[in-house]
């Protein structure tokens, strides 16, 4: 009886059940306690009774009635709730014995004391990582015994390292590495990553680094730079490691390296040295170029001038230990760093202490040919040098938290530089027919010595209202740069027709040269926020550059020593520059949209006297500094910008009133007094979209700059004597251009993990000069494209390869006929392969072919490296490596140039083909007693 | 017969005199609203151990963003078994500390069919869009006795895990006989009117109901986007992502949020 009555209802409350394979299931009525009313609608749920997982629901029919079937047996809750109702709950159980429950008439009841809130524990995971381009774990990337962090680096998407360690993240430039958010050896990011080891890595994370000013004011102008910065593991804070490599090669070549670090909690103490003469000058790519201060030399002040410390006009060489391939170096350099944070991180100082020294000795040889309205000269020079330069540095950097709103930055930075120039030259020129015009022998023999001190001080203060603030910069720069030496110079004139000599310009001087320069500079900026989205920035800045330059010269006397004066090529004078600066600027940033309008206005006065004759030169401009930018970002992976700048650019004081200067008879400057300033205009246009899913990357940028009134050179050769002046004019009815574009894409083949990219290039420009009288316009056109493909499978093997070809078209008004349009093409290789038994074999090549021009023959200059290494131990901390440099030996170091009427092919000496066996020892020991003992 | 406790609550006034017929909405729209902590999401974005950067940098991002919670709209819109739920459209989402965090942006597009247990949801995965057709999501819920009332009706919580570690609490109620609710959150007997995800800092909370009725021709699922599956969709995002975080990690947090 009671199971046909189960039978007949749940026929007619569920007949769906009525196939079900499942026997277990349950039904009943809800009803009002009180009134007995059926509560169709109310909701009925079975639970599990050990967690209170919902099992099933269904809402009770018309009457009130509800099945539910399909149950599994077990233990469970009946829960039936209704609006304004309290719940009703029952457990119950099912199983073979009792497959159905029938709750009969369910009226609701009280609050069921059965049901828990059973609170799920969380097992979260401390998530480490946020996704996005901008964190990447070390963790996830095969780092092998002594990878540095390029090497982590070449790993990461979007991220490549070139052969110079140059870094580029989504195709803009990386231009700070920071370790721990710190700076480490200032601003060159190669010491970060051919330093560190990448086993010590915890995270990258690479992010857009807003600007100081941005920073500090909360306002965002939408300057950005690409900044990584290298997180360390916890454990990895505490410890030693470095390198130490040795190598022997021949023809006397060798390279050394050592590099020593001790990280101890906040603290960080790091030194290298490094000692070579095959052309590695340090250990970064800035470091190649230049011992590290050439920043220092020269400035351009916010004025739209430029502030040149060592003044390169006073007509005696120096050398600023730059190697750029020509010559054959000798370089030794060290540094020390330090950095420590204390008092609860509200204090820091960042130190560091560098010394280098470069000793280049070389032959330059350079051929010219010059084409004037009446005829050619041919022109033959060589100059053999022997340069040293040696320099030491020291910087310090404190700054402290004052409080919560205000900080304060405290700068000084010490440099001491010493040099000295041997150079000879002999130049002869011929003239179209092969006839000698002139002979020109000239000796230099220079030292000289350099200070640099700089101090700044940076205070900035926040207001309560978001957006108000105000920061005070102060700086003082101080250089003073002595120079003495001897010039023995011979010019001889002959006449093209007889061949015989007609006069010759001897000079022997004993020069010296004395150069104080001191800069005081003081900038305020204020901003004050006018909405959500607006705000205005204005600033107030304030300069005196006085400087004094004492150059003497003086003639041989009868007994050999130079005491006579020479009042024609020695001069004295002082020189004081006052500027005053006022801009304000305009920011507005909302949505999509963000846009900054300015304008500064310098009142620049200029003072020169000649303290010979107490002449006073003055001189006073106004210049506008106009700027402008939008950018529009339709998404996140999107962008687009347009930026205007212009900025007037007043005559140097070289130009104006040049130093009378004998060095190169050859070639003599004349002043021009009338000189006006030039207005340049430069707008940009960028374009940049990523698309993280298909690893596309693409980037447009195009640029275009145009000068007004553009100071331009006159030269006049005379064709007789070979002699040319130069002289600086206003182009007043024609204006330069200069332009360029640049397209690249980037993606990732996924099956193949390859990663190709395709770039194409063109840039061009339109510039005048005057030669001999006669207005010529140069104009010249450039077009590359360049094809990339590289893949990096860990441990195994990889590949870079790009080549592209780029075809120029130069055009010169004053010859229509003559061109130097040429094809090239220009390839990149370079692999790594792992063999057995801990071998590496790697090799690169650099392939460059110029085609047959007018002036120059066809040029195909490969360049071929390879090496084989074998690491040892555990940890292949022990390597030996033997490498073979510029195999074919086609390094010519040759560079040719055609400009205007010049065509000119320099060669250089080189180091040439060479063979080099190393030793390379990498040492760390982490997580030192110090964590223990804590 | 049997040991049925049956007791009379008197919780309103005429309530055990006379019973209380409630109309069950099957049909409307629901204005919800999702919360985000910015906060939260930012100092997450760090190491489980933050340093000194991290903290500097945390600092930095709350003085520049004063606003702590970022609030975004959608609407559900609701008719028998098939539900709609839309996300207002955002010009720009701005980064959180520098990171297309997608927790912070709503990208999904989701369309119910809870009586085929079907789901298809336009995704908006950093910029391209997949439509992902599967099952709906099955979720255990932990019924618990906590009510609150969300835009005037009481609702009751339930907790539960998702997608193996991610802890969810909602509320819903029994007074909207559809079990849908925002994003791909269902499977309660009800309405669900709120959803937390307290350990990410994200709430979704409906903020008004009309039960109006809403024509059943205009709840139709998205159709822009390249067809997917959960699971071709996660191979690819895994594919991606998989170099973003430690290997052998339950699947990274980015991979998660747009899988949710």
């Amino acid at each position: 009886m009671r199971l046909n009555l189960t039978f007949i209802l749940l026929l007619l409350l569920c007949s769906s059940s009525l196939f079900a394979q499942s026997p277990y299931h349950i039904k009943g009525n809800v009803a009002d306690t009180a009134s007995r009313a059926k509560l169709s609608g109310a909701t009925v749920c079975v639970l599990n009774a050990k967690d209170s997982i919902i099992r099933k629901f269904v809402y009770a029919k018309e009457q009130g009635a509800f099945a539910v079937n399909d149950l599994p047996p077990g233990n469970f809750i009946l829960l039936v709730s209704y609006p304004a109702y309290a719940d009703y709950a029952e457990k119950f159980t099912l199983d073979s014995a009792h497959p159905t429950h029938d709750f009969g008439s369910v009226n609701m009841p009280l609050k069921s004391r059965l049901l828990h809130d059973v609170l799920v524990k969380g097992t979260i995971n401390a998530i480490k990582i946020k996704g996005d381009t901008t964190e990447f774990n070390a963790k996830a990337y095969v780092i092998q015994a002594n990878d540095k962090v390029e090497d982590l680096l070449k790993q990461l998407p979007g991220i490549q390292v070139d052969k110079d360690g140059k870094i580029t993240a989504n195709g803009q430039t990386v231009s700070k590495v920071l370790v721990d958010g710190d700076e480490f050896f200032g601003d060159d990011p190669t010491l970060v990553t051919k330093n560190l080891r990448a086993d010590m890595v915890d995270k990258v994370q690479l992010f857009d680094k807003k600007s100081d000013q941005a920073t500090f004011t909360g306002i965002d102008d939408g300057q950005r730079t690409k900044t990584i910065n290298i997180q360390l593991k916890e454990d990895k804070k505490n410890g030693v490691f470095g390198k130490l490599d040795a190598g022997k090669g021949s023809r006397n070549l060798y390279e050394g390296q050592a590099i020593y670090n001790r990280f101890k909690a906040k603290q960080k103490y790091s030194a290298y040295g490094t000692s070579a003469n095959n052309g590695k000058t340090g250990l970064g790519y800035a470091d190649n170029n230049s011992l590290g201060t050439a920043g220092n030399n020269v400035q351009i002040d916010d004025g739209g001038g430029i502030i040149i410390f060592g003044s390169s006009s006073d007509g005696l060489d120096s050398y600023d230990g730059t190697y750029f391939g020509s010559g054959k170096p000798l370089a030794h350099n060290g540094g020390l760093h330090f950095d420590s944070k204390w008092n609860g991180d509200k204090e820091s100082i960042n130190t560091n202490y560098k010394l280098g020294s470069m000793d280049v000795n070389g032959l330059t040889t350079t051929t010219t040919q010059q084409t004037l309205n009446n005829g050619i000269i041919n022109s033959n020079s060589s100059q053999d040098f022997k340069n040293y330069f040696f320099r030491q540095k020291f910087d310090a950097t404190y700054q402290v938290k004052l409080d919560t709103t205000s900080n304060l930055r405290v700068g000084a930075d010490a440099t001491f530089k010493n040099f000295r120039v041997l150079n000879n030259y002999l130049t002869t020129t011929e003239n179209g027919t092969g006839n000698l015009i002139n002979k020109n022998i000239r000796d230099i023999n220079n030292h000289g010595d350099q200070q640099l001190i700089n101090a700044s001080f940076f205070y900035t203060k926040k207001f309560k209202k978001v957006g108000r603030t105000m920061s005070w910069n102060v700086s003082e720069n101080y250089s003073k740069n002595n120079t003495k030496g001897f010039l023995n110079s011979e010019v001889d004139f002959y006449n093209t027709t007889t061949g015989a000599k007609d006069s010759a310009q001897i000079i022997n001087q004993y020069k010296t040269s004395d150069v104080i320069s001191s800069v005081l500079n003081s900038n305020m900026t204020y901003s004050e926020p006018l909405s959500k989205w607006a705000t205005m920035v204005f600033n107030y800045g304030l300069a005196f550059n006085n400087s004094s330059a004492d150059r003497k010269s003086f003639n041989q006397a009868a007994g050999g020593a130079y005491t006579i004066f020479d009042n024609v090529y020695s001069n004295d004078y002082t020189f004081l520059k006052t500027t005053n600066q006022f801009g304000a600027s305009f920011g507005y940033k909302k949505n999509k949209i963000s846009m900054n309008l300015g304008a500064k206005a310098s009142d620049v006065a200029y003072k020169q006297v000649d303290q010979y004759t107490m002449n006073t030169f003055r001189r006073s401009y106004l210049n506008w500094l106009p700027q402008a930018n939008f950018q529009y970002r339709p998404s996140l992976q999107k962008s687009i910008s347009v930026n205007y700048n212009g900025f007037s650019s007043q005559p140097t004081i070289d130009q104006i009133q040049p130093v009378k200067v004998n060095t190169d008879p050859l070639n003599i400057t004349l002043g021009n007094a009338d000189l006006k300033p030039s207005f340049s205009h430069g707008i940009s246009i960028n374009y940049n979209t990523a698309k993280i899913l298909s690893g596309t990357n693409s980037y447009i940028s195009g640029y275009v700059s145009l000068r007004d009134n553009a100071i331009v050179n006159s030269t006049i050769t005379n064709l007789a004597t070979g002699k040319t002046t130069i002289q600086y004019v206003n182009l007043t009815d024609k204006t330069p251009v200069n332009y360029s574009a640049y397209i690249s894409t980037s993606r990732k083949i996924k099956g193949l993990g390859i990663s190709t990219g395709l770039s194409l290039n063109t840039n061009g420009n339109i510039n005048y000069s005057y030669i001999n009288n006669a207005l010529n316009q140069t104009k010249t056109n450039s077009y590359s494209a360049s094809l990339n493909i590289s893949k990096y499978v860990a441990k195994k093997y990889s590949f870079n390869a790009s080549a592209g070809p780029r075809y120029t078209f130069n055009e010169f008004a004053l010859q229509p006929t003559a061109n130097n349009n040429a094809a090239g093409f220009s390839a990149y290789g370079s692999g790594t392969y792992y063999l057995p038994k801990k071998f590496i074999i790697n090799t690169d090549m650099n392939y460059n072919y110029t085609a047959k021009t007018q002036a120059f023959g066809a040029q195909y200059i490969p360049i071929w490296n390879a090496g084989l290494s074998k690491s040892f131990f555990k940890d292949d901390n022990l390597m030996f490596s033997v490498t073979a440099t510029d195999m074919l030996n086609k390094n010519l170091n040759s560079y040719r140039n055609v400009n205007a009427n010049t065509i000119t092919q320099t060669n250089n000496t080189g180091i040439g083909r060479y063979i080099l066996f190393s030793v390379t020892w990498n040492f760390t020991k982490f997580g030192t007693t110090e964590t223990a003992k804590k | 017969m049997k040991k049925i406790i049956i007791t009379i609550l008197c919780l309103l006034p005429g309530t055990a005199l006379f019973a209380q017929y409630t109309k069950f909405t099957t049909s409307g729209t629901i204005e919800f609203e999702k919360t985000i902590n910015l906060y939260t999401l930012a100092k997450d974005q760090l190491n489980a151990k933050p340093d000194e950067f991290d903290i500097q940098r945390l600092a930095m991002y709350k003085k520049m963003t004063p606003n702590q919670y970022r609030k975004l709209p959608a609407t559900l819109t609701f008719n028998g078994d098939k539900t709609l739920y839309t996300p207002a459209k955002v010009e720009v989402y701005e980064k959180v500390m520098n990171n297309d965090n997608p927790m912070a942006k709503q990208f999904n597009t989701v369309y119910n069919d809870l009586s085929a247990g079907t789901i298809t949801v336009l995704k908006n995965v950093y910029e391209e869009d997949y439509l992902l057709k599967d099952s709906t999501r099955k979720i255990k819920w932990k019924l618990t006795d906590e009510t609150r009332e969300i835009a005037g009706f009481v609702c009751r919580r339930a907790n539960a895990v998702i997608m193996d570690s991610l802890y969810v609490v909602a509320f819903y109620t029994n007074e909207i006989h559809v079990s849908g609710g925002p994003e791909t959150f269902t499977g309660l007997p009800g309405m669900i009117l709120g959803v937390a995800l307290p350990h990410e800092g994200v709430t979704w909370f409906a903020t008004k109901v009309t039960d109006t009725s809403v024509p059943a021709n205009t709840i139709v699922p998205p159709k822009k986007g390249k067809p997917t599956t959960n699971k071709q969709l996660s191979k690819i995002l895994w594919d991606i992502m998989k170099t973003w975080s430690s290997v052998g990690n339950r699947g990274p947090y980015e991979m998660r949020v747009f899988l949710m």
